[in-house]
């Protein structure tokens, strides 16, 4: 802050006087001078009232004895400095200790120069008062010399500047701010005129740009050099939207830096208008998002890993299952021939059978659906891309899958029960993916019993609705169990206890089940074997 | 196909699949047999009836006891029937062991109609001959019953190639007495030559007659 130009000084008192001592030029005088003190006590109050909108005081020190003498101290230095005027003027000691120790060098510095050079100074420093209230004072002093030249009296001002400092802190701190928040979100600020020079960038953007701010703001072709080539026609698209059409307009493109980086970014823009609707500039923000695409790359790119995965997981559990699924389809195709055969020989008969004809083709229909069926939920199970959500019904839903396991379980000599409940909440799914889940557990089950030979070999499925707006299922088995170290590593990818397993079945189940909003989890039983739940929510949960 | 003296054959349909066992009673009725159908071996055991049926038609895979199961149990409790096993998949070690069992046929689903029908007939062919052989040895049961004990004594002694001579010296009876129990013997037996007492003798089991030491 430039100092204040140097006061003038006090209007001197020695002055003339009267030395005609008649009583009428006496009277005169005495109202001449009754009316220059109501004016100087006008004028003083004028001042007083200046002095306290400003906050701003004045003072002077009497510099000629062997000691400054404070000769001048007005209301708002008591005011300021927090003294009482019933007290008297503040000692220089008093006035030396409200000031801040940190700053009072550099006021005594001041002072000294201003005495000993005889010149203006000027200081901003702190005082604190009694109460611990911290004020920010800006000084100006100004020596008044005699004829001789001696410095003879220290006349100042003094202004609280408090509520100033504590404002431009409060906008450095928020620029401060709005600094580091466009370095954390990669955001740049812009403001440019219609034809994309810019007039003002901020730190982020030099940064996006690759540009250094301490060479100034660059040049209108600068930037646009810096745009990919494939997307500059885009992006002059796109700032003449936001100059013609006097609209918002957005953009991503690419931005190539001299050292060969591509970065992404997303641009927005948008025009202020003046009173008249004439486009005076285009403010906007231009984001890097460089890492967030490549986030979203890597987070497709392990979806796809993950979908892969378990299309083979599925693949794979459907090739162990290759021989239940031919039968589950040789059983309906059984049907269609015998009753075919059956069919002609009623029509070729003697005397033909017509309705026992019309019967054997009416079950050729229904057992040739069947087999279709079989056939249409394999296909859907092999399927690689991903069926929609759907309402479905659970129990429906772990029929299909025990249709194609009937045979294997039966070779095995597994006997299934299915305790499904009876008004079971519908939920919300992927068909094919659930499948999996209880392909995956039901296949597991049938396998840890495959050793059993002391007990029946039973295999449990049951469903019903759980608090809390879930459906659960639970596949129990009676095999041969896991200890409670191979319960809690059974969900691990690659973990396998099977000879010929991948590993893979339980992580990807359990991957399902969640992304479905559910939980999936093992429990020992008290008796042989292990239960398998999953829950999920309910339709419209 | 259905010879009219088989035509009141039945024929057991053991399948847990409604597909298979409904499309196969079909057929085998439209072939002019009768025809029973069960879903599992239980049930078919179960079931009471008078007559076993001439041919089981019976499934190797079956929820509970399976198949095989069925036919070692039926040979446990001597219930004869003739089996055609159907599979769904050609399962060789199964198939020996059924046919070493007694099957009739080993056949694959889906099942070839003439292939079914001709295996059926044939086990129908053997149940006929199988009762006919039980009736025939029941006959034989009877009429040997129905002779006295002394003329068993003479039967036997008779197969063994004894001459009456000899036979009344063994029983300590006449020679004449001997001729009277001969003549009973082969006309209650209806024998029509010592041959025919001979081979009758050999069904019915009865042991030669060994001379007591002279």
């Amino acid at each position: 802050m430039g100092c204040v130009p140097p006061c003038s000084d006090p209007p001197s008192s020695e002055n003339s006087r009267a030395n005609k001592t008649t009583k009428q030029q006496l009277k005169l005088l005495l109202e001449i001078t009754a009316e220059l003190k109501d004016r100087l006590e006008q004028e003083k109050l004028y001042l007083a009232e200046a002095q306290a909108l400003s906050h701003t005081g004045s003072w002077a020190w009497d510099l000629t004895g062997d000691n400054p003498k404070l000769v001048h101290w007005s209301e708002e230095m008591f005011r300021i400095w927090g003294f009482d005027p019933q007290d008297g003027l503040p000692t220089t000691a008093e006035i030396s200790r409200r000031i801040v120790p940190q700053d009072l060098d550099n006021v005594k510095e001041g002072l000294e120069k201003s005495i000993h050079q005889k010149v203006d100074t000027c200081d901003d420093f702190r005082i604190m008062l009694a109460d611990g209230t911290v004020k920010y004072l800006h000084t100006n002093r100004h020596p008044v010399l005699n004829a001789a030249g001696e410095v003879v009296k220290l006349f100042g001002t003094s202004i609280d500047i408090t509520e100033r400092k504590r404002n431009e802190d409060a906008l450095r701190r928020s620029e401060a701010y709005l600094a580091e928040t466009q370095k954390l979100t990669h955001t740049g600020t812009f403001v440019g005129d219609r034809t994309t020079a810019p007039l003002y960038w901020s730190e982020e953007l030099f940064r996006i740009f690759g540009f250094d701010p301490k060479d100034g703001l660059p040049a209108r072709d600068q930037p646009l050099e810096r745009i990919h080539p494939e997307d500059l026609d885009r992006f002059k698209q796109a700032w003449a939207r936001a100059v013609q059409e006097k609209v918002d307009s957005d953009l991503e493109y690419r931005i190539v830096l001299p050292d060969g980086t591509v970065k992404n970014v997303y641009g927005l823009g948008h025009p202020v208008l003046n009173a008249n609707g004439e486009l005076i500039e285009v403010v906007g923000t231009t984001v890097d998002i460089t890492e967030r695409k490549r986030a979203e790359k890597e987070r497709e790119r392990l979806r796809q890993l993950e979908a892969d995965l378990a299309h083979i997981n599925r693949v794979s559990v459907m090739g162990e299952l290759a021989a239940s699924i031919a039968h589950e389809v040789n059983q309906p195709l059984s049907g269609v021939v015998s009753n075919g055969s059956a069919c002609l020989r009623w029509l070729t008969r003697d005397s033909p059978d017509i309705e026992e004809a019309r019967e054997a083709a009416s079950r050729i229909v229904r057992d040739g659906k069947r087999a279709a069926e079989v056939i249409a939920r394999i296909r859907a199970l092999t399927t690689r891309t991903a069926t929609p959500r759907e309402k479905l019904d659970l129990n429906e839903t772990i029929r299909e899958v025990l249709a194609l396991i009937g045979d294997k379980a039966k070779r095995k000599s597994v006997i299934i029960q299915a305790r499904f409940a009876d008004d079971l909440s519908p939920v919300s799914g992927d068909r094919v993916q659930l499948q999996q889940v209880v392909l995956n557990l039901v296949m597991n089950a049938i396998e840890a019993m495959s050793s059993v030979v002391e007990r029946a070999r039973e295999l449990v499925i049951t469903t019903r609705d759980v608090d809390a707006g879930q459906v659960q299922a639970t596949v129990e088995d009676s095999g041969i169990g896991l200890d409670q170290d191979t319960i809690g590593r059974i969900f691990e990818h690659f973990y396998t206890t099977k000879s010929g397993g991948m590993g893979m079945g339980l992580s990807i189940s359990r991957s399902i089940v969640q992304a479905h909003g559910g939980r999936l989890w093992a429990a020992a039983k008290d008796g042989p074997g292990t239960i398998f739940n999953f829950t999920l929510p309910r339709w419209g949960e | 196909m259905a010879k009219s003296q088989e035509f009141d054959a039945v024929i057991a349909i053991v399948d847990d699949d409604p597909s298979v066992r409904e499309g196969l009673e079909s057929l085998i009725r439209s072939a002019g047999w009768r025809a029973e159908t069960f879903a599992s071996a239980l049930e078919f055991l179960a079931r009471p009836r008078a007559e076993p049926p001439s041919c089981l038609i019976l499934d190797l895979q079956l929820p509970g006891l399976s198949g095989l199961d069925l036919q070692k149990r039926m040979a446990e409790v001597e219930l004869e029937i003739p089996i055609v096993f159907l599979t769904g998949h050609g399962n060789i070690p199964s198939s020996v062991q059924a046919m070493k069992a007694g099957a009739v046929e080993f056949l694959t689903k889906p099942v070839e109609e003439e292939e079914l029908l001709h295996a059926i007939e044939e086990a129908v062919e053997r149940d006929r001959h199988s009762r006919q052989q039980h009736a025939e040895m029941r006959e034989l049961r009877d009429r040997y019953e129905s002779l006295t004990a002394r003329e068993q004594q003479v039967m036997q002694q008779v197969v063994s190639g004894l001459l009456n001579k000899q036979i009344a010296g063994e029983l300590n009876i006449s020679e004449y007495t001997v001729k009277i129990h001969r003549a009973h013997v082969m006309s209650k037996m209806y024998a029509d030559s010592l041959a025919d007492l001979v081979r009758m003798a050999e069904s019915l089991g009865i042991r030669l007659h060994k001379r007591s030491a002279e």
